[in-house]
């Protein structure tokens, strides 16, 4: 069994621990509830035959990732970066804030999450994305559960093929 | 890995002593109580994510402080700072020292802060108007 952290970050109320609690037991809440400091919980995949234990970290939010205490990114394999569709404000550290993770991570594989897609059209989504300089790799909507089975199993293959 | 840990008791500081793969020599016991000759890393994951990180710890190196860690491991959640060092053990083996501080007493107090300044803030940037927030390509360069 290979085992990877992986690191949910970005700013505060994009729906970090909404994708973790979505991700690991399938629940979702409209409340938004702050999270203080670090969550940690595990979730075991198996990805073409390959199993892989994901050990992943809910971040407390952060305007800007050099914010964050150094120790948490330490052998992080893999970064989850979100960001909230429908408050197009917190895009505008991503930039920074992707070449900062890529900077102090540079061997991990990073993924731009757009999140919240159920309170936006497809339209404005697609226009969002095209006015940005940042690839958004996903989006996604922990309210409904779409896209997130699949951004995790993406970022195991990747990790796994990077491992 | 239930009879890992007993009820939390009132004191704020412990230290467990473990080898460099996580199996437990010995514990101050004062917070929770460990079992020892058992891997913490089937009970915590924090400490299985961060254990091969803790295996490049050499004598010399600075201790690596992990602040306000929510879950320290299963049942038994709270805030905790905790920090590790590596210290010589018995045969000049060397071994992880892990040293947990108890603020989970603080931490209804900090998510109450937090969460006000937070709403706040959300609630001003959402009434801001949709459209052309993001900074064009051009002003970012």
């Amino acid at each position: 069994m290979i085992s990877k952290k992986v690191i949910l970050t970005g700013s505060f109320g994009v729906g970090k621990t909404s994708l973790f609690n979505q991700f690991i037991h399938q629940q979702f809440s409209d409340k938004y509830l702050t999270t203080i400091g670090v969550k940690v919980n595990k979730k075991d995949l198996d990805i073409d035959g390959q199993s892989v234990s994901l050990l992943l970290w809910d971040i407390a939010g952060e305007v800007a990732q050099d914010k964050v205490p150094t120790s948490y990114f330490l052998g992080a394999s893999g970064i989850i970066y979100v960001v909230d569709l429908y408050r197009p404000i917190t895009f505008f550290n991503m930039k920074a804030d992707v070449e900062y993770l890529r900077k102090t991570l540079p061997d991990a594989t990073i993924l731009v999450v757009g999140n919240k897609k159920d309170l936006v059209t497809k339209a404005e989504v697609e226009e969002m994305v095209r006015s940005l300089d940042t690839k958004i790799d996903f989006t996604t909507s922990a309210k409904t559960g779409e896209n997130v089975e699949a951004l995790f199993l993406e970022l195991g293959k990747r990790l796994i093929a990077n491992h | 890995m239930k009879a890992l840990h007993t009820s939390k008791k009132p004191q704020k500081c412990q230290q467990i002593l473990m080898d460099m793969q996580g199996i437990i020599l010995d514990s101050s016991d004062t917070i929770f109580a460990v079992e020892r000759h058992r891997p913490l890393t089937e009970w915590s994951h924090f400490l299985a994510s961060i254990l091969p990180t803790l295996n490049n710890l050499k004598l010399d190196s600075p201790e690596i402080y992990f602040p306000n860690i929510d879950t320290l491991g299963e049942s038994l959640s709270g805030l905790y700072d905790c920090s590790f060092i590596s210290a010589e053990w018995e045969e000049g083996k060397l071994v992880l020292v892990w040293n947990i501080l108890d603020l989970t007493k603080s931490e209804s107090l900090l998510k109450r802060r937090q969460q006000k300044s937070q709403d706040r803030i959300i609630e001003e940037q959402l009434a801001l108007p949709k459209k052309n927030l993001a900074p064009p390509k051009a002003a970012r360069n």
